[in-house]
């Protein structure tokens, strides 16, 4: 049998974006003689560059490779959010990597293959090139969890090894069963064989969707597969805990709605677990970020809750839910990015602060404490903050598909939400008594940190204030319906 | 000749033998070995399918699964020889430091 | 018949298994070396640097297999497949300048 062999059809632009983060991992990689703050700034450039490519690509729909790479919009939408992500995260280590003596160039180097992994991830057009994006992305991520060499670190890191490695297996079991019962690996002969109820097995086909919900659960955080979440978000250091907790949760989502948006359209077997899981994972959440003590655990349970909120757009029809997923994701990465970097200004060593020592930081560092008052009034959702849009308009995605009950629970857990995060925020403005030692005196908040800040602070309000600059352009239903069989 | 349920079947069971592996283990390498024993059952199971359904395609994925593994297990390892070093053991257990 | 035969081989290992007498001594709980007293300890630590290059081994030895069904089917690919190649042994490459660079392949 000797199959026939078509030469691909080669298209350089869609992959540009990919090519230039990873040109840039490759210089950070064999920079040597080199200070660290030069190469974060090469990788600042190169993440601009590929934004600026992205852009340029803006509705061309371009593919490669057959639709096994496709940059559409929504992977626009989704790489763009993970640029500005990355871009956050650089800057805010500019100041913080020296402070902890993880100033090595492999920071950006694995930095930026992890943004190549998540772009592949975004771009994906077929499971395996999804499956390659996720573990440049995994295995990357577990090297930052363990670079800082304390002993937090360190366990931090074996954790989400394991843990991630378990998910990936998982995943990749799934695709096995998936590509058995549909006889197709890209996106749109899943979706065409499962649309023509033309799938060999239907068990298999539900087992390899629930798995591969199983398998990305791990790596978003979804609520059984959790348990590792707050643990490697604590001990890892709080530049890389920014990184792991806004950027890879933007790209695992993305793969979420490629797959379970894009390719299993009809067969919605996987709806009602999906449901449990987002149910389990807003009551979880939210209950068990109430009683933390630890302001960076609180935040690590509060990512937890924020994958309900975010599921919850995964639950709507992905023409529906996808532009209110990109705006929740743009938003939910700006506002922990910045409550992460206030937090990496002022904690003591890298275990984070207690939420008691926030107590009259507003006397102390009137700028961060009304920086981070924003972003945790974005996270708790209120109005006048992009978190408000962003969950009124996963609310409203979720509840025109018909999924009320979800909905009312996911209102009410917000309502606790609003608890905790307004907790530590009033404390900031209480006067200080006495024992407020265990956060530094008083930072100098460095250039970098001060943009990588400002940035976020006047992302939230501006998107708080115009949502519709950033909802309207992908309120487009039409460009989420996976284009690929218009172009074949 | 053996039919392609047969294989499935074994793969299964594999992936079985491997998730029962990492939930009872508790030490870093065999959990992680259970782990490898997970892929190649689900390895095992993509050539099968690429058998039933006459498409190459599952079986170039097996290639890129197999270099998969090995990445994650230079990372693994490394991470194992890491705190092997600092803490003279690899029992996930003893790895409490961060709770709550 | 395959039965009875398997049975009597399995009854005849398990009943001296059970009836037979035990006197173990620390002679006989000894690991079997040819005669020869075993060598103490099994559990001595290697030094990390073969942990590191069994990794490197592993890394590279995997993209071996990539080779062989380009070697294979090279002569009906043509210039593409060539250049892809050789770009995926640049990439390689980058690796091996960081290793060499870092020092891991220099044992003293």
């Amino acid at each position: 049998m000797t199959p026939e062999l078509r030469p691909p059809d080669i298209a350089l632009a869609p992959m540009l974006p990919i090519l230039i983060v990873l040109a840039g991992a490759l210089v950070a990689t064999v920079a040597f003689r080199t200070q660290r703050r030069v190469v974060a700034v090469i990788a600042i450039v190169a993440l601009l560059l590929s934004g600026f490519s992205m852009l340029t690509l803006w509705g061309a729909n371009a593919t490669a490779f057959g639709g096994s790479l496709r940059a559409d919009n929504p992977a626009l939408g989704f790489g763009l959010v993970v640029i500005v992500g990355a871009v956050v995260t650089l800057l805010a280590s500019m100041d913080q990597l020296p402070r902890v003596r993880m100033n090595f160039p492999e920071f950006d180097a694995m930095l930026l293959y992890a943004v190549t992994g998540m772009l592949l991830i975004a771009f994906a057009g077929d499971l395996i090139v999804l499956l390659i994006g996720l573990e440049i992305m995994s295995l990357a991520g577990y090297v930052m969890a363990t670079l800082y060499g304390s002993r937090r670190s360190e366990e931090s890191g074996m954790k989400y090894f394991l843990l991630g490695s378990v998910g990936s297996a998982i995943l990749i079991y799934g695709i096995a069963l998936t590509f058995g019962a549909t006889g197709s690996l890209s996106l749109a002969g899943i979706r065409e064989a499962v649309s023509a109820q033309n799938f060999a097995n239907t068990p298999l086909l539900i087992a390899g969707a629930l798995m591969m919900l199983a398998g990305f659960g791990f790596k978003v955080a979804l609520v059984p597969f959790h348990q590792w979440t707050p643990d490697v978000y604590h001990g890892a250091p709080t530049v890389v805990t920014l990184f792991l907790s806004t950027v890879v949760k933007v790209a695992a989502f993305a793969g979420l709605l490629r797959v379970f948006g894009g390719a299993f359209p009809v067969e919605r077997a996987w709806e009602g677990v999906a449901e449990v899981l987002v149910a389990l994972t807003l009551i979880v959440g939210n209950t068990a970020a109430l009683v933390q003590r630890n302001f960076k655990r609180l935040l690590a349970y509060s990512a937890v809750a924020h994958t309900g909120f975010l599921g919850l757009a995964l639950l709507a029809e992905p023409a529906r839910g996808g532009a209110a997923l990109v705006f929740y994701l743009l938003a939910y990465t700006l506002m922990t990015a910045g409550a992460l970097a206030v937090l990496a200004l002022i904690q003591p060593d890298e275990g984070g602060v207690e939420n008691a020592d926030l107590r009259g930081l507003y006397y102390r560092q009137p700028g961060l404490a009304l920086a981070l008052a924003a972003c945790l009034a974005s996270l708790a959702g209120l109005p006048p903050f992009a978190g408000f849009f962003g969950k009124y308009l996963v609310f409203q995605a979720a509840f025109q598909a018909g999924h009320v009950g979800i909905t009312v629970l996911a209102a009410m857990t917000s309502v606790v939400a609003l608890v905790y995060y307004l907790r530590p925020a009033a404390l900031m403005f209480m006067p200080a008594e006495g024992s407020a030692a265990a956060v530094r005196p008083a930072v100098r908040v460095g250039t970098f940190t001060g943009v990588a800040l400002g940035v976020c602070v006047v992302g939230i309000v501006l998107l708080g204030v115009l949502p519709g600059l950033v909802y309207n352009v992908f309120d487009a239903p039409a460009q989420w319906v996976l284009a690929s069989l218009a172009a074949k | 000749m053996v039919g392609t349920e047969w294989y499935i079947a074994l793969s299964g069971v594999l992936f079985a033998i491997g998730m029962i592996g990492v939930m009872t283990r508790r030490t870093a390498v065999l959990i992680f070995l259970s782990v490898e024993l997970m892929l190649n059952a689900a390895n095992l199971a993509l050539v099968a399918f690429a058998r039933a359904w006459g498409d190459l395609t599952a079986q170039t994925a097996v290639f890129i699964v197999m270099t998969l593994a090995a990445a994650e297990v230079a990372i693994g390892l490394a991470i194992i020889v890491t705190i092997f070093r600092k803490r003279a053991s690899t029992n996930v257990d003893d790895l409490a430091e961060l709770k709550g | 018949m395959l039965l009875i035969a398997g049975g009597i081989g399995v009854l005849a290992v398990v009943v001296s298994m059970i009836l037979g007498p035990k006197k173990p001594s620390r002679t006989k709980l000894m690991a079997y070396e040819s005669g020869n007293d075993p060598l103490p300890g099994g559990k001595e630590r290697f030094p990390v640097h073969f942990y590191l290059v069994a990794m490197l081994f592993i890394v590279f030895d995997i993209e071996t297999a990539f080779f062989y069904p380009i070697a294979v089917a090279f002569g009906k690919l043509g210039v593409f497949a060539f250049w892809e190649t050789v770009t995926f042994v640049a990439l390689l490459l980058v690796g091996y300048v960081y290793i060499v660079r870092k020092g891991v392949l220099e044992w003293d």
